[in-house]
């Protein structure tokens, strides 16, 4: 859904980025606050059954005398249809909404990042094939094919998951294949081949490990537009299945509840928001940091 | 010029043959057993056979991509699961209800995002920067589903000013019927004068629109204020400063005009992004469009609604890319080179 | 009606149909009143409610009855109608006889029928048909018109088992029907049904024969009281008076057109109720619905429905096979707070499968009740001290009842130390899976039902829990034989001695709830708000889906 906005035509490797990064943010309020938000998302996504203030209930365990209760000291953010603490259970979410999003990322790089090194790597042929077929993935409009292939294969995490994947390592393929290009004609590269060594030694040791600083940033970035993405799946009935503390199943939960219990959606919603917006600050600045053409 | 166009048309053609390849392997493929899926649960083993032969599941693969091709081609989509009606003429029906919705929110969010960005450059570095960066960042990190929901809270429930959801108040059937001209309320109410519908019309528009333009201003105003910026560093504008020319007409004369180039990108961007944004701000607002049509479908294994709507989405997105392309190399000649 | 076990009834379509369209229908559309809603004799307030500007009907233009509800037409076709289309067949088409609510006088209302009879075998029955009634496209009613429209709801009915034990029909006379029967069944009951029993036109039927989609595009051919002027899917049904209506229009005032506003939300349906800007909606919030006890412009409306929830063991898999499992999961389960979360409290603990109110429906059968010490001690007398088995629980994801209250039941196994995996999936999936390869089905499937007419015995308990050799609906896979033989014991007396039939039944409950291959959670209530801008509102609870508009009138 929110793919290309922080999706410059080429990222290239700089130096140092770093110690330039540790330098700006500071002097960045809006990137400190998704920095310090992100630390925070994680403490909760590690700690949060020694953090939430009903963790059986974060878990699942119901409390039906407690039902749909308003937002009180004891339970901040209300109660859901079963009696469950939202706190507990917006925090719990915190976990899979983060594994999720790793899972999804890391497996479009594990397909994007090989392909895209060959094509740049390799040019020619398998390079235009390769580069068509990204092509036509990304000819979808955004979420669209994930949408599909969750329908196909029937809703689920895992599924959704495998969607998401499949629909994002066209955009790491493109990243990899531009600095695999800039690094074909490099000195060390160069130099690696005129001594013989072989095509796949010269992408594993030298093509692969200098693409990585940009797919890394990529890579941050994207965390949150995947929590955004698979918590709009899960919003439709396309995503994570009950019980699962998945806040998009929880706003979708809520739905039918939002004139009157509006915080059984507004507060897992509030999360994916919070969640979303603290990667982008800061992947905001890391792209300022990368491709300054737009600000300096 | 031709030239390019040709180019990009022959692309474009490639891409939409790919796009069918992918969309038919999904629900050709995918299912095991298209045909059990076509007939429904009660079938028995000897009726599921029947229509695999009806439906010509029983021939090769390539054989099936062709006469689905084909098929698509002189207009049969298929019939959906769900309605027992064509898929095409179901598409059809409720496109101009979408249309209205993006074109309302492309209405709201290019002035606006173009505003934000060009202010945000004036003021590099400074607080009027600092706010836009932060709206913009925010416009595309809250999730539509959510914004619409909170949105309705506001609107219809603390303030009483706005329709909770739907296209038009039912009951205008009786008091002042809207004409079926085009399909698009508003100009339609327009055309025949019909201003308490339209008004109503409106009404209905304004939350869905503004749920769906978010994400547009937050984008158009992050590129209006890159370009604007990269505008503004050229030499014809600092020539133009050091000729004393005042700041504003430079603004707005010559930066802006060369920085909304890029705009265009990214404006085509975000009617691509409505396409699947509107899915989610249909369902939360019961709109009768084609997202709703669509959601309802993938949740209930409508294979044929599935098919045409990923087939349509896409094509719809080429076609966008396919135009702002053009457009862009009408404007900036420089651009054709790349290509 | 009950059919052969190869032969499995395709009541599939409705309940696909039905659990697509949400849950909340359920409360909505499925229910009885034995108490005739409020119609106004006296002189009636004028709705204090200033916020409804727009809905008194102007005095010149037609009187229009403003309605918002879920259904939505899956077809116009009232042979293949097998689903919530009911609500606006039932007012297009008539059958021969119409079901009263439970504690009427009279078992039945005559419609296009005026008497019939049967013989003393239960085999043989014959139909007196109403004189000068004519259908919307102007052919008269006759009993030729009668044998049409049953052969074809026998042989391509969406319900055509219904039919299951007619020979033949034959028009005696012009105005007489004669139906031989394969065994005895009561066909006054069947000709009775919401679905497959529609008497159509034969000139449509013709039509109908040779192009499918005939009626597709809103082709009303009954003799019912309203025609379909208008038909936008997914948005809205106007149906109109049909003038030349055998019941006449004089009598009271009747609404001259209904305007069925398709609002699958239940918050939309109360936001329209409230602005005024419909009369009726019949799918609340329920969580909402109490608040309209005290409005002074509304009646509530709370009444039992046709509509209940199982949930079936896999009986032919370990550890499930073992009574004493099947009992000790029945006593785990918190039926109240089920109810509470299912159904906001709107429900009933169900009494075995028949849902309260309907044949074959008895307060002697027994019920479970949460006891984990008593369902502790027989998972250990099972040899299954701990648990520790696990089972795939799957459910429709198109059901957001069954969404709610399904991590209740996890919940409570949990505590006996059984593992469940709930599968929420779309429902013909989730069926398709049941009747599929054994090793790939479910270890429990629920499944929300209710009877396609007001027998519950040949539909639910048959259905349900009658064995045969491919499963159909009876996915709890169960053998009795005893069962079996009450069962089909009391289908055959049904017809012929109906007391007879409901003692069977009922030892055939009894043994069903003891040997506990499914889980009896609830039967659904109505719940709704009327405005009492509206007189005459009946309700009937062996109508589920449907609503008659006719005997509505404006009120005051």
């Amino acid at each position: 859904m929110t793919v290309e906005v922080l999706r410059p035509a080429a990222i290239t490797p700089r130096a140092g980025l770093v110690r330039r990064f540790r330098r700006s943010v500071l002097s960045d309020p809006l990137a400190l606050t998704g920095l310090i938000v992100i630390g925070l998302l994680v403490v909760l996504a590690v700690l949060g059954p020694w953090i939430a203030p009903y963790p059986d209930q974060g878990e699942g365990q119901s409390n039906v005398p407690a039902r749909m209760l308003a937002p009180s000291l004891e339970h901040p953010f209300g109660t859901d249809g079963l009696g469950r603490d939202m706190l507990s259970r917006v925090i719990f979410g915190a976990r899979p909404a983060l594994a999720v999003s790793l899972l999804v990322v890391g497996l479009a790089i594990l397909i994007g990042v090989p392909l895209g090194a060959l094509a740049g790597y390799r040019r020619g042929r398998l390079d235009a094939v390769i580069m068509r077929i990204t092509d036509l993935f990304l000819a979808f409009p955004p979420l669209l094919l994930a949408m599909a292939i969750v329908a196909a294969l029937g809703p689920g995490l895992e599924h959704a998951a495998l969607a998401l994947a499949i629909s994002w390592w066209p955009w790491y393929a493109r990243l990899a294949r531009g600095t695999a290009l800039s690094l074909r004609e490099r000195a060390f590269v160069e130099a690696a081949r005129s001594m013989g060594v072989g095509d796949l030694a010269i992408l594993r040791r030298h093509v692969v490990p200098n693409s990585l600083a940009p797919i890394l940033v990529q890579a941050t970035i994207d965390i949150g537009t995947v929590i955004l993405a698979a918590g709009s799946l899960a919003f439709l009935g396309l995503g994570a299945s009950p019980p699962a503390p998945d806040w998009g199943l929880m706003v979708a939960d809520g739905r039918t509840f939002i004139l009157d219990q509006w915080w059984l959606s507004a507060f897992p919603g509030l999360a994916i928001f919070v969640a979303v917006l603290a990667f982008n600050l800061v992947g905001d600045l890391l792209l300022d940091l990368l491709d300054p053409r737009g600000t300096r | 010029m031709t030239r390019f166009l040709l180019h990009r048309l022959a692309g474009s053609a490639i891409v939409l043959l790919g796009l069918s390849v992918i969309t038919f392997a999904l629900a050709r493929v995918v299912p095991s057993n298209p045909a059990a899926v076509y007939i429904g649960p009660k079938a028995r083993p000897e009726d599921i056979e029947r229509v695999a032969r009806e439906l010509g599941l029983d021939q090769p693969l390539p054989i099936q991509y062709l006469t689905y091709m084909r098929d698509m081609l002189t207009g049969d989509w298929g019939i959906s699961i769900g309605t027992k009606r064509p898929v095409l003429d179901e598409i059809i029906v409720r496109l101009p209800a979408t249309l209205e919705l993006i074109f309302a929110a492309m209405v709201l969010a290019i002035p606006a995002g173009i505003l934000l960005g060009v202010l945000s450059a004036r003021w590099q570095h400074r607080p009027p920067d600092l706010a836009v960066r932060l709206i913009s960042i925010v416009g595309v990190s809250l999730p539509a589903f959510w914004l619409g929901l909170l949105l309705q809270v506001l609107f219809f429930r603390t303030l009483h000013l706005l329709p909770l959801t739907g296209r038009v108040d039912p009951d205008l059937r009786f008091t002042a019927p809207i004409a079926d001209l085009t399909g698009f309320h508003m100009l339609d109410t327009l055309v025949t004068g019909n201003w308490v519908a339209m008004q109503d019309v409106a009404l209905h528009l304004v939350l869905p629109a503004l749920t769906l333009a978010a994400y547009p201003i937050g984008l158009i105003a992050r590129m209006t204020r890159a370009s604007m910026l990269e505008a503004l560093g050229q030499d014809y504008v600092r020539a133009a400063r050091a000729a004393g020319i005042a700041d504003r007409l430079i603004i707005y004369r010559l930066a802006l005009k060369n920085a909304l180039i890029p705009v265009t990108t990214v404006v085509g961007l975000t009617l691509a992004y409505s396409l699947t944004g509107t899915f989610f701000v249909e369902v939360v607002y019961s709109w009768p469009g084609l997202g709703t049509f669509a959601v309802k479908g993938l949740l209930n294994l409508d294979y044929p609604v599935v098919m045409g709507i990923t087939l349509f989405g896409a094509t719809g997105y080429v076609v966008i890319n396919l135009a702002v392309d053009l457009a862009q190399s009408w404007l900036d000649p420089r651009t054709r080179l790349v290509a | 009606m009950h059919a052969d076990p190869s032969q499995p009834p395709t009541i599939a379509s409705r309940l696909i149909v039905m659990l697509a369209a949400g849950a909340l229908v359920v409360a909505a559309c499925g229910s009885s009143s034995t108490t005739p809603a409020p119609t106004t004799s006296g002189p009636t307030p004028a709705p204090a409610d200033s916020t409804a500007p727009t809905t008194a009907p102007t005095p010149a233009g037609p009187v229009v009855l403003k309605v918002a509800a879920t259904a939505n037409i899956t077809t116009w076709d009232p042979v293949k109608s097998f689903s919530t289309e009911a609500l606006y067949l039932a007012n297009i088409y008539e059958p021969l006889l119409r079901v009263n609510p439970p504690g009427a006088a009279e078992q039945f209302t005559p419609v296009l029928a005026e008497s019939w009879t049967s013989t003393a075998d239960g085999t043989g029955w014959t139909f007196k048909l109403r004189a000068g009634v004519t259908f919307h496209d102007g052919e008269p009613l006759t009993a030729d018109a009668v044998k049409q429209s049953i052969e074809a709801g026998a042989t391509k009915g969406g319900a055509s088992f219904i039919w299951a034990a007619l020979d033949t029909v034959t028009a005696v006379d012009p105005l007489t029907v004669e139906m031989k029967l394969k065994y005895a069944a009561p066909m006054d009951l069947v000709a009775s049904s919401l679905y497959g029993a529609w008497i159509i036109s034969p000139k449509a039927l013709a039509a109908a024969a040779a192009d499918e989609k005939y009626f597709e595009s809103g082709v009303a051919a009954g003799t019912g009281p309203y025609t379909i002027e208008s038909y936008t899917p997914d948005k809205e049904v106007l149906l109109t008076k049909f003038d030349g209506y055998w019941g006449g229009w004089s009598d009271i005032t009747h609404y001259d057109k209904v305007l069925v506003s398709i609002t699958p939300e239940a918050v939309v349906q109360q936001q329209m109720l409230d602005g005024g800007e419909v009369d009726i909606a019949l799918s609340l919030p329920l969580e909402n619905v109490a608040a309209y006890k005290d409005k002074p412009d509304f009646t509530f409306i709370d009444e039992p429905s046709f509509f209940n929830y199982v949930g079936f063991f896999n009986t032919a898999r370990k550890p499930f096979d073992n009574v004493k499992v099947r009992q000790a999961l029945s006593y785990a389960i918190p039926y109240a707070d089920i109810i509470t979360v299912g159904v906001q409290g709107y429900g009933t603990q169900s009494r075995g499968p028949v849902p309260e109110g309907v044949f074959p429906w008895s307060a002697d059968v027994p019920q479970y009740s949460q006891d984990l010490d008593k369902a502790r001690a027989l998972l250990k007398e099972a040899g299954y001290e701990n648990g520790g088995f696990k089972m795939n629980l799957t459910y429709a994801a198109e059901n957001q009842n069954q969404a709610r209250f399904a991590p209740l039941i996890k919940e409570a196994y949990a505590k006996l130390g059984v593992e469940v995996t709930m599968t929420p999936i779309a429902f013909n999936q989730q069926w398709e899976q049941a009747k599929g390869d054994e090793a790939g089905r479910q270890d429990m499937f629920l499944l929300l039902y209710w009877p396609t007419y007001s027998d519950a015995g040949s539909d639910n308990l048959w259905s349900m829990f009658r064995s045969s050799e491919k499963p159909f609906f009876n996915l709890s896979y169960w053998k009795s034989d005893a069962f079996d033989k009450l069962v089909d014991d009391a289908i055959a007396l049904t017809a012929t001695q109906r007391d007879l039939a409901q003692t069977k039944y009922t030892e055939a409950m009894k043994l069903l709830v003891d040997q506990a291959p499914g889980l009896f959670f609830y039967d659904t209530r109505f719940v709704t708000a009327i405005s009492k801008r509206v007189g005459g509102f009946q309700y009937n609870l062996n109508y589920p889906f449907a609503q008659f508009f006719y005997p509505m009138h404006p009120a005051g």
